[in-house]
This record gives C-alpha cells, structure tokens and sequence, in this order.
C-alpha cells in the first residue's frame, strides 16, 4: 500500500533537516564504535596478558595448542608483553592495578559510547515533532483517503526508524574506516581495536530500535490529528 | 450488503459542534442518493456544506440522524472498519488538491491504491488529459491538479464520490472544463458536489440549497 512507501520519498523533503539528523546520529554511531571497539581492544588485551600469565605458570601451555598458528600468536604476544612490561600480570601488584584500570576504562567508555548514541538518536525526537507540525494536513488527506489512524501512526514510526537505519549504516561505514584510521596513527599505544561483525549488527539494529521508539510519540501525536484541516 | 435503490441516505441528520451554544451546523437533513446520480447541493460559507459531506463521507458521525451507506448503518461501525468502507467506496475532491508536493504526479495517484497497479494508474491519469506523469504538483496548472486530484479519487474505482468546492480555485472557462470531465468520466458513479458556484447548478441532476443547516431541494 502506497503509504508504507512514502517514509521512503519523504526523504526527498525536508532535505536539510533529514540530513543534519542523520548526521547527529551517525556521529553518535561513530563514537559508539570507536568507544566500544577501543574497549573491547582493552578487553582482548587484558585477556591475552591473563593467557600469558598462564603461559609463564604452565611452560606446557603451548604444547596443548592444537594449532600451529595458535602457538604462533601466543608467542608474539607473549614476546610483546614481555618487551612492554617485562613482568607477569598475574602475579605482579602494578599488573593487577593496571588490569583493574584498565577494566573500569572499559565501562567508562561503554558509558560514554551509549550516552554519545542516545545524544544522537535523540535528533530523530525533534525531527519527527517538527515534521508532525508541518505535516497536519497530509495526515488529513490520509484520513480522507480512508488510511486508519493504525497505518498513520506506523508509517511515520518507519520514518523515524529510517532515518536510524541509513545514520547508522553511514555510521558504521564512518566509524570502521575511522577506527582504521586511529589504529594506524596511534600505533605507538600499540593496542588492539577490535571490530567484530556482531558489533557492526548490533550498532544496526539498535540505532534503527531506538529511532523507531523515539518516533512513536510523535507519530501518535500525527495520527491523531484532526481531518477537518484539508477541507479549509 | 442490500443492492437498494439509494446509495447513501441521511434520515433526520443533526450535526452541533458546540454542544454548549447549541448551535447546529446540520438541522435533521434527510436526504436520499440514487446510485448513478450527480447530486450538487448550493449554499454560501457557513451553510453546513463541508459538514453535511464529512458526514455524508463517514469521516463525522451525526450527533442524531442515521448515515446509511450502501443499505447499512453506519453509526455502530468502528473507527478502522468506516475507514475501511471510504477507502473502498468513497473518492474525495476538495477545493485544494492536496497532491504531495515530493512525489510526481504518477506517485500522487498511486498513493491510495489497494493494489499497486501502475498501468491502472497511469490509465486514470490519461483519461482525465494527464500524459506527464513525472511532473511534481508545483510544476502544474489548477486545473491540472484538479485532475490528477479527480484520478486519485478514481483510482480504487469507489461507489461514490464526494466534492467540496472543486472549482474553487479554478476561474470559469477552467472550472467548466472540470466539470465537463467529471459528468464524462462519471458513468455509473454516484457524485455528490457541494459549492457556492452557481455554475455547477448546471450540471446537476439534483439540485438542491443548503442554508444554516437547513437542506431544501430545488424542485
């Protein structure tokens, strides 16, 4: 039915206003990424440093490692933390402090990466009241057109969760090539940034989730809007 | 559903917006459809026109009166089912064409089709003289609005279609070029206009005035 197609063409409205949320939001999407990938960097770090603790305490370790490629990894890594800290993490007090520390960065910046989103998706609000405000009379002319205030509300809800899709697809695509770029630049923290794909799909799926929450109140602001407007 | 003689008939239909002053805009208006007829109804502004259409269309319930459409009452039927009868079997056509201004002309038709069919669409747009059909509303004439307005009402191929003030925005050489379009697309359309052009009186085959609320029929 033509009206579940037009969040799609209401696109073409609006331009300006469609744009800079999409740009707020994205922007949230590229500091979640950054934030999240750079603790889940920390995470894997701290989890390769407990590993080679056990690799000290067990020399047998790497023996149990089935794969030769395994065995290869372990050994960088553990070649790697030798040179940057020369102690074992596990048993050392400043390893432990520095393995806590680094465990609090973690949620901190998961803190900081939800409230950068949240601040974003917040544009699709504003955008989605103001386009309720200029769009009375369009909701009067789909009433006429027999649209049941039901279909109203959910083809505005789409828009809203729309407008949260194409962000976050611009801001994965934004936040991968700038995670790229940090970790090439910053080489010399030497940490990883880890991007895994149920990150890129999870970034997706809530930013497109809390879009389309957010539109529900307006939305059911617009839908209930009076018909009689299109007969003036 | 009964195949009756009258399409739509309004018995005693009382219509007070402000329950308080007691002032009504429809004063038990009774008034019998014919399947097939044009209908257009006269009064100035204030008469009780776009109220008498509104509920005439199921888009207001009488405060009294019955509204019975297609020979069933319409009053105990829900919000989604009266939304479901108009878009079936009522087309509207208001003095502004409302046509989307983001989506072309082609778009503006298709917007309240059950079934998407495009070649339909574009069909209904070539019957009322509209060949292109990428243009966006800002790009087209009144009276081009009009029409593509008149093709959105036909698209779902309704049982009725309702007027308010059609030619309002058009002068007259082009309000009578609408008209003569509509009574030559009509076929077995019922049609019911309200305005305050006496023109359109011409084109009716019942006639009838409408002043404070009060429908007489010009015999």
């Amino acid at each position: 039915m033509g009206i579940y197609t037009l969040p799609l063409k209401n696109m073409r409205r609006n331009k300006i206003r469609n744009f800079s949320t999409i740009l707020r939001i994205a922007g949230g999407v590229i500091l979640l990424l950054i934030l999240i990938s750079s603790g889940l960097g920390i995470n894997s770090f701290v989890k390769q440093a407990e590993s080679f603790g056990e690799t000290t305490l067990s020399p047998n370790a790497s023996q149990t490692n089935s794969s030769s490629n395994q065995t290869q990894i372990l050994t960088s890594v553990v070649t790697y933390l030798n040179s940057t800290f020369g102690i074992d993490l596990e048993s050392s007090p400043i390893g432990n402090s520095l393995k806590n520390l680094l465990g609090t960065l973690i949620y901190v910046l998961d803190g900081l990466a939800s409230i950068a989103l949240f601040i974003g998706v917040l544009g699709v609000l504003t955008t989605m009241y103001f386009n309720e405000i200029e769009r009375r009379r369009e909701v009067g002319l789909f009433k006429i057109m027999g649209f049941s205030e039901g279909q109203i509300f959910l083809s505005l809800t789409l828009e809203g969760a729309l407008l949260g899709l194409i962000a976050s697809i611009i801001g994965v695509i934004l936040g991968y090539i700038g995670v790229f770029l940090i970790s090439s630049v910053f080489t010399f923290i030497s940490l990883n940034i880890v991007f895994p794909p149920w990150l890129i799909l999870g970034v997706i799926l809530v930013t497109t989730f809390l879009s389309f929450i957010l539109a529900i109140y307006p939305a059911w602001l617009a839908s209930k809007n009076d018909l009689s407007v299109v007969f003036r | 559903m009964r195949d009756g003689e009258f399409i739509l008939e309004l018995k005693d239909v009382s219509r007070t917006y402000h329950r308080q002053s007691g002032k009504q805009a429809l004063e038990k208006i009774s008034l019998n459809i014919k399947r097939g007829s044009l209908t257009v109804i006269i009064g100035p502004s204030g008469a009780g026109k776009s109220t008498l259409l509104k509920t005439a269309g199921l888009l207001e319930k009488p405060t009294q009166g019955s509204v019975v459409f297609k020979g069933k009452e319409t009053r105990e039927l829900s919000p989604g089912e009266r939304a479901k009868l108009i878009h079936r079997d009522i087309g509207f056509i208001l003095e502004d064409s409302n046509l989307l201004p983001y989506l072309n002309l082609l778009e503006n038709v298709m917007l309240p089709m059950i079934n998407s069919d495009t070649e339909n669409a574009k069909d209904i747009l070539k019957n009322v003289g509209l060949t292109e059909l990428n243009k966006f509303p800002e790009e087209i004439s009144y009276l081009e609005e009009q029409k593509a307005a008149l093709a959105r009402a036909l698209v779902n191929k309704p049982s009725v279609i309702l007027c308010d003030e059609p030619t309002g925005k058009l002068d007259s050489s082009s309000a009578r070029k609408f008209m003569d379009l509509l009574k030559n697309l009509k076929d077995n359309l019922t049609v019911i206009i309200v305005s305050n052009n006496d023109l359109l009186a011409s084109y009716a085959e019942n006639l009838f005035y409408i002043k404070d609320g009060v429908l007489k029929e010009k015999k």
